[in-house]
């Protein structure tokens, strides 16, 4: 193959890979040495590199499927996982370039080059400014802040208390960098990015574990003395010293873009001797399980919600509430919630003990229950503060934390934007008879849904819960967060509109009802019901349609699958021309994905050209007569070919040796399939596209079907028409070597015919017993360890099963018919090989 | 059409890059010693420098730098052959706008470039 200018475009190159070059240069000595004097063991060493990159090629694609899975369903995990994930495609294309590098060390060199190339883009595009680590470590809750320093508790803080005169109680806040520098003290930074490398999309359940082993270590650190020497020098500022102190979280994306509301630690009533103990544990609780869960599920990176902490002064309370300046559920009023003493146990979803209601258009104050809960002037004072909040926020209705102390003052400790439900159904009269109701509660969080019970009796069993559920709980801790993305609807006995765990269901737009007495002891487990959230309703029966629990899928891009998205543009896109094409060249090459490809294709062509056009009699492929309409091509490694076929360009079935060839043939030959006689069989998308006319179709090896055979081995690349399959197989005697692996991609026809015909395919082969697994329109079978004998029936059936499927000229219409279709292939395979059933 | 500088000592990639740009219409002058590459930058408006990393003498990096304290209207494309995330990162801190890895490909340093000129001229 003649150079292409693409392939010089990196100028001379430099002196430091001169030894590089000293081992490219004893690699071609060997290769013309053995070639010249040793063409056996050419051959020998060629099959072996090549076993290699097809075991690359597979691990690199399936990573790369992998990549594309996150993206396309938005799955929520770590942008650790991704990198990683990144990293170990990088470390698999690089050795299956070094695999092809053998074959040729001259002609593949610049592989290398284009995969250092377009791996550092994807990298760099998931990449992130490291972490600041300078002070300002302490800030007072006077002076401006932003978020990036305070987070997002203390920096609203701020600016009440600056611009709007209210009355925040006086503090100051640990900032991020002064958590970084604590991380970077002590060794943290790089540790905790490889712990969150394992949490990926599917082992959500390891989080727990990950968590422990994060705050655990965050617990253990010692304390930077830059940082004890500010803390004291700003408690000594405020005053404070002998204060009993609140350590509150504030981190960066809290109260702002979405509600962490509840999923961060807070630490009342601590003394000054115990300040780094309480400051680690709000920080650490950065890593508790339902703060990582809810952040992947919001899409953030670790680095984008870095920690913060608010000190205050502890003030006793003698009453605390929350206040909706809009009532989600009654927008013309506004409503409070009230208990007796701290707040903490309504925030964690426990029983209000007071509550009331106040019209925002007479501005006056409604019904309050019980009725001496707390003063009208009282209350006044709180509505007209909640108004002011409203305002200073831009008219943003808002959830207001607020307490008032032992002599009679408020306080406000938190104001942030209250996420308001956007009512998806009409909110009209309800379309079910009034004796389907079951229990009725109270409102939480708006929407309708269906689906099955399941009781959650104790919070250790949350990882348990069934996808799609309506969860039945006690109450509504910050815990159930954990669940979020698996449940339809939750109805708790007890709890309040006022948790924590309400105003992230709100906006995960979950419906939840709470105070729905006797729910427990009503409702059976997989029992179908329906949820009103509105009107705080469940029915026996299905009245509403079920929309699934989970919002992830139609939520728009998160921050980590932008980043990913951007990533993907160097790792999916596949460019590279047809192989045949004079184009097909390393420096046409755009992406990691067509790296993968070109490395496929050059090995196949390396391996059907092994000892070039001469040495075709002795080791090059021959034409299959097989009796099919199917132009195929094989290459015999090792005593897959009868002694007969020796010397022959053209071969017949009864000349194979090989096993497993000789078991595919039987199930595509087999009376189930109907060949059209009137179609030859060959890659027609890459003969149409490589215009090709003087070339004869059906003895050229550039657009046929190849099988590379040994006794025990298959290695066979099928090319019907504009489908693409590669089979791998080996069956010997020992059943744990065995195996079948199967991988095809939808050629010709619309995504839906694609895809559809991928669901006919995996519900055929999934009956007789293979693991199938599809990734858009790919699709991957597997049929492992079995005896010599089922993995030869496995490989009947493949046969038959591509034999009627691939070449089916029908157009599927939908599931039913392609359940019907599938009986069918499936009773005639039977009728014809009465092989097995998937035990 | 823009003024474009590359300071790059190995005279292949800049002569390379000297062709694809020229015909897209751009004046393109290329340098292999940084001291007349900067004077270059401080003497003619140049819109765009495109500096590689790995000099001789000196880092590209630092090319930048200067070239960022004297004229700062300059937007910077850093180009090498052996990048990492560190150096990236560093560059990109100092003000760098683009990254180009060798080996050059013509679409890519065309679309990069075109970039480049069209956020300055939304940005006047």
């Amino acid at each position: 193959m003649s150079k292409k200018p693409q392939e010089t475009a990196a100028g001379p190159i430099p002196l430091s890979r001169s030894r590089r070059i000293g081992s490219q240069a004893r690699h071609l000595l060997e290769n013309w040495f053995l070639k010249t004097c040793f063409p056996g063991s050419l051959v020998r060493k060629k099959y072996a590199a090549f076993q290699h990159l097809r075991a690359g090629d597979r691990r690199a694609l399936e990573l790369i499927s992998q990549l594309e899975e996150i993206r396309q369903k938005n799955s929520p995990c770590d942008i650790e996982y991704i990198r990683h994930v990144l990293g170990l495609l990088d470390y698999e294309i690089q050795t299956l370039i070094e695999a092809l590098v053998r074959f040729n060390p001259v002609k593949y060199a610049l592989l290398r080059n284009y995969h250092r190339k377009y791996a550092f883009y994807a990298h760099m595009a998931l990449a992130e400014d490291d972490p600041k680590t300078e002070p300002p470590f302490v800030l007072g809750l006077d002076e401006e802040l932003s978020e990036s320093l305070a987070g997002g508790k203390a920096a609203p803080l701020s600016r009440l208390i600056r611009d709007f005169d209210i009355p925040v109680p006086s503090g100051m806040v640990m900032t991020t960098r002064a958590f970084y520098r604590l991380l970077e003290t002590n060794d943290l930074t790089a540790w905790i990015q490889r712990q969150l490398a394992h949490i990926g999309p599917n082992n959500h359940s390891e989080i727990n574990e990950i968590s422990q082993v994060l705050q655990f270590a965050i617990t253990e650190t010692q304390v930077p003395p830059e940082l004890e020497s500010e803390f004291l020098h700003g408690i000594k500022r405020l005053g404070i010293e002998n204060a009993p102190l609140a350590f509150r979280s504030s981190a960066v994306g809290e109260d702002l873009q979405a509600s962490f509301a509840g999923q961060f630690k807070t630490c009342l009533n601590v003394g000054l001797e115990n300040w780094f103990e309480a400051y680690k544990q709000v920080a650490a609780s950065k890593y508790s399980p339902h703060a990582i869960h809810y952040r992947m599920r919001q899409g953030f990176t670790d680095q984008m919600t870095p920690m913060a902490v608010l000190i205050m002064p502890t003030i006793a309370a003698k009453i605390s509430g929350i206040l909706y300046t809009r009532d989600p559920h009654r927008p013309e009023m506004a409503v409070s919630y009230m208990v007796l003493g701290s707040g903490e146990k309504l925030a964690d979803g426990g029983q209000y003990q007071g509550r009331a209601d106040f019209d925002r258009q007479s501005r006056r104050v409604g019904k309050v229950a019980p009725r001496d809960f707390l003063g009208p002037d009282l209350l006044e004072n709180l509505f007209a503060l909640g108004i002011k909040l409203e305002d200073a926020a831009g008219r943003v209705p808002q959830d207001v934390e607020w307490l008032l102390d032992a002599s009679g003052e408020l306080h406000i400790l938190q104001s942030r934007p209250l996420g308001m439900p956007v009512a998806d159904e009409p909110d009209n009269q309800p379309d079910y008879p009034e004796s389907a109701v079951l229990i009725t509660g109270q409102w939480v969080s708006s929407g309708q849904t269906a689906g099955q019970v399941y009781k959650l009796n104790d919070l250790k069993f949350i990882s348990d819960i069934p996808d799609q559920a309506v969860l039945v709980t006690d109450e509504l801790p910050p815990e159930l967060t954990l669940a979020l993305n698996r449940v339809r609807a939750v109805v708790a006995e007890k709890g309040s509109p006022a948790c924590h765990f309400a105003s992230v269901a709100r906006e995960a737009g979950i419906p939840v009802i709470c105070n729905a007495r006797g729910a427990a002891d009503t409702l059976e487990n997989q029992q179908d019901v329906s949820i009103d959230g509105n009107s705080g309703k469940v029915l026996a029966g299905t009245f509403f349609r079920a929309k699934p629990g989970n919002t992830a899928s139609k939520a728009p891009e998160t921050p980590v699958i932008q980043k990913l998205a951007d990533a993907l543009k160097y790792v999916s896109p596949l460019t590279l021309p047809d192989s045949e094409s004079p184009d097909f060249t390393i420096g046409s090459c755009r992406s990691l994905h067509d790296i993968v490809r070109y490395v496929h294709e050059a090995g196949v062509r390396e391996m059907f050209s092994l000892v070039g056009r001469r040495g075709l009699d002795r080791y090059g492929a021959k034409r299959l007569d097989s009796g099919l309409p199917l132009v195929m091509h094989v290459l015999d490694v090792h005593k897959g070919l009868s002694p007969e076929a020796a010397g022959q360009n053209s071969v017949s079935l009864k000349h194979i040796e090989s096993r497993p060839m000789h078991q595919l043939f039987a199930g595509l030959g087999s009376p189930a399939v109907q060949w059209n006689s009137g179609i030859l069989h060959y890659d027609w998308d890459a003969y149409y596209k490589s215009s090709a006319d003087f070339v004869d179709v059906e003895k050229s090896t550039l657009f046929s079907s190849y099988g590379i055979v040994d006794r025990e081995y298959l290695h066979a690349l099928l090319r019907f028409g504009y489908h693409f399959a590669v089979l791998d197989s080996v069956q010997g005697t020992v059943p744990e070597q065995n195996y079948i692996h199967f991988s095809f991609k939808g050629g010709g026809g619309s995504p839906e015919q694609r895809d559809m015909r991928i669901y006919l395919i995996q519900t055929i082969l999934e009956h007789f017993g293979f693991a199938v697994h599809t990734t858009a329109d790919l699709l991957e079978a597997a049929f492992d360890r079995k005896s010599m004998d089922d993995t030869g029936n496995g490989l009947v059936v493949l046969g038959i099963v591509l034999g009627k499927t691939v070449m089916l000229d029908m157009r599927l219409e939908d599931q039913q018919q392609i359940q019907t279709l599938a009986r069918q292939i499936i009773q005639e395979t039977h009728d014809i090989f009465p092989v097995q059933e998937k035990r | 059409m823009s003024s474009i500088m590359v300071l790059d000592d190995v005279e292949d990639a800049g002569a390379m890059i000297k062709r694809i740009l020229e015909r897209k219409g751009h004046f393109v002058a290329v340098f292999t010693e940084e001291r007349d590459a900067l004077a270059h930058v401080r003497d003619q408006n140049v819109d765009i420098a495109i500096l590689d990393i790995k000099l001789k003498k000196i880092s590209g990096v630092d090319v930048l730098r200067q070239i960022k304290e004297e004229r700062p209207e300059t937007d910077v494309v850093m180009l090498t052959g052996y990048p990492t995330l560190e150096t990236a990162k560093e560059a990109m801190g100092y003000g760098a706008r683009e990254y180009l890895v060798k080996p050059i490909d013509k679409n890519e340093l065309e679309e990069k470039i075109a970039g480049i000129i069209e956020s300055r001229e939304a940005s006047t």
